[in-house]
């Protein structure tokens, strides 16, 4: 008697062929997925600090009369306030951190300052920085100050700092900084 | 004697499961694709460093003017186009150092509805989803600056 139970050859290869794809298609996507996730965790711990540092300086700018911006050390900058007291912004290219006033970061694993850049105003270095201001007719000044921080898994992205501050106070700010050469 | 040979697929039963399996993966991939897109939005849209460069444009506008019958008339104005009362900004230094220093591509002053704005050709695909997904204010109708910047981010903010 001829049994007939079980699967033919052909319908085990056609079962097993289209579960095959329909596996790797479903790897691929929980991989893609993965990454995703990896990234976006990443980017937004990035811009969470980068959005930090940018509006606890703005909201001081805009709350206490920014007096004078100068250098205050290797890697240093001072603002200060004539209705608050100066705060300092710091960053330190070894140790991959940077601070405003009592706040400090350290940046996440593989984020770097841009070391290429190289400011000095014959007493102190800034390394990282690119400063350029100037002045309008009013004599009002203009600043641009930059400290590009990239990630590896974002070359193309800078989550450093980006301050651009046109002053159109009664009282001008006086800025007491290098100047990069490129800054035209 | 007649042979039935019954091993294999009907024609139809292979069609429908394909059909089936077909449809799963594109709806699965058409989600995804919704998700990605608004993660990537989200991360675009109103940056905090955005915001404050578009802060200072503004109040670089506010401080010198801009040509409110021109807005009217437009419904809004783009940088550099005979945009401003007194001289055409293009030629201005700080207006310039602003543009360069803040990596900006496209500033654009727009009245409230921004419904000339929207049927406009000169706009970016991306440009013209951000300036779609803001909200109309109806309310207290302030003038409206949308800075679009060259990292393919964007910002927005009311005029006083």
């Amino acid at each position: 008697m001829k049994n007939n139970r079980g699967f033919s050859i052909l319908e085990l290869i056609v079962s097993f062929s289209l579960t095959m794809i329909i596996v790797v298609v479903l790897f691929e996507i929980i991989i893609y997925m993965k990454e995703l996730y990896e990234k976006s965790v990443t980017q937004t711990e990035l811009l969470n600090k980068q959005n930090l540092i940018t509006d606890y300086i703005y909201s001081d700018i805009y709350t206490y009369e920014l007096d004078t911006i100068s250098v205050c050390g290797d890697n240093c900058i001072v603002f200060d306030y004539s209705m608050g007291t100066p705060k300092y912004l710091k960053w330190d290219t070894s140790l991959n951190t940077i601070g405003y006033g009592d706040y400090t970061i350290s940046l996440l694993k593989n984020t770097y300052f841009d070391q290429t850049l190289l400011l000095s105003d014959g007493t102190h270095t800034l390394s990282g920085a690119k400063i350029c201001y100037t002045y309008d007719d009013g004599n009002n000044p203009y600043v641009s100050i930059k400290i590009p921080i990239t990630n590896a898994l974002f070359p193309e992205d800078d989550f450093g700092i980006n301050l651009l501050y046109y002053d159109t106070n009664e009282y001008a700010t006086a800025v007491f900084l290098p100047a990069s050469n490129d800054c035209s | 004697m007649k042979k039935n040979n019954e091993k294999g697929f009907m024609l139809v039963e292979a069609f429908i499961v394909s059909t089936i399996v077909l449809g799963v993966l594109v709806f699965m991939f058409v989600q995804i694709r919704t998700v990605v897109n608004g993660f990537d939005k989200s991360f675009s849209y109103n940056t905090v460093p955005g915001i404050y460069i578009a802060n200072e444009l503004s109040k670089f506008i506010e401080q010198n003017g801009y040509d409110s019958t021109l807005l009217e008339s437009n419904g809004y104005i783009m940088n550099g186009y005979d945009a401003y009362k007194n001289e055409d900004v293009s030629t201005n230094e700080i207006w310039n150092e602003i543009l360069t220093h803040g990596n900006v591509k496209n500033v654009i002053v727009t009245d409230y509805s921004m419904s000339k704005l929207k049927s406009s050709d000169a706009l970016s695909t991306g440009l013209e989803d951000y300036i779609y997904s803001l909200q109309v204010d109806t309310k207290y109708k302030d003038n409206r600056i949308i800075v679009e910047f060259n990292d393919k981010t964007y910002a927005s903010l009311k005029l006083n």
